[in-house]
């Protein structure tokens, strides 16, 4: 395999392990929520996690690629810099601003000129329901607004949002060689 | 009594025999990931009618440490 199909089964391999692990934690916060609007939409989110893994899968699989098993998601992370959110707005507040960086990280990876056509079209499918869990998660938080005060989540979401940027900046880091590989060998001559 | 049920209702929730529930153990020993030990919590906090905050969890690191904040919970939940 040569140097530049190597770093795209990563990648995929990343965002297909990623889409699992958030589909796995969403099953278990939808089992635990009591009845009611967010329960519904927390399934219906988990759901579109569980339908993106296998969108990932599909298209590694097209592109005749084995996926690698991932040591960890990019989710991870996240409870390790920024604790353990415990009640169901901070589990809110922790996935808005995640899910905020997953849609910034795709669109990025949409902007990389002579994509595959498989993983572009994967992207797309992807972003549009990105963009509701953002939707949904922003109305809910707002509801927990009238109960814990604004301030509170603010503060919460703030909290996370640094978490994440400290994770973010490591990921680049770690993987800039590889992400740089990828726009450079698909740049156009 | 109140901590005993409370420890009753984390092996409930754990699915681990009540007997191997150390009240000097690790909670986070308990499950197998983070994202089970949200849900543990998430699931005691509804069963006990309380809720909890991650401010609250700093200083948890101990079966014991856990149950007693929960029993301070569900008494400063009960109507005066």
């Amino acid at each position: 395999m040569d140097r530049m199909n190597e770093q795209e089964r990563w990648i995929m391999s990343f965002y297909r392990y990623s889409e699992i692990t958030g589909a796995m934690f969403f099953a278990k916060v939808a089992a635990c929520m009591p009845a009611g609007p967010i329960q519904v939409n927390l399934n219906k989110h988990f759901a579109d996690e569980s339908m993106h893994s296998w969108y990932w899968t599909k298209a590694l699989d097209e592109l005749g690629y084995k996926p690698i098993r991932v040591a960890n998601a990019y989710q991870d992370a996240y409870l390790d810099a920024g604790g353990l959110p415990v009640n169901m707005m901070e589990i809110l507040a922790l996935t808005n601003v995640f899910e905020k960086r997953v849609i910034k990280q795709y669109a990025h990876h949409m902007k990389i000129p002579n994509l595959n056509p498989v993983i572009k079209q994967t992207i797309e499918k992807i972003i549009e329901d990105e963009k509701w869990h953002v939707h949904w998660i922003n109305q809910a938080l707002k509801t927990f607004a009238q109960k814990y005060g604004e301030d509170k989540v603010n503060k919460k979401i703030q909290h996370y949002k640094a978490a994440d940027e400290a994770i973010y900046r490591k990921f680049i880091q770690e993987h800039k060689d590889r992400l740089d590989y990828i726009a450079s060998a698909l740049a156009p001559a | 009594m109140q901590l005993q049920t409370i420890k009753q209702q984390l092996a409930v929730f754990t699915k681990i025999p009540l007997d191997r529930i150390k009240d000097d153990g690790d909670i986070t020993d308990l499950v197998a990931d983070s994202f089970m030990l949200v849900e543990t919590l998430l699931l005691m906090q509804d069963h006990f009618s309380i809720e909890l905050e991650q401010e609250d969890l700093e200083e948890v690191v101990t079966v014991a440490q856990l149950v007693n904040l929960v029993s301070r919970k569900i008494t400063a939940a009960q109507p005066a």
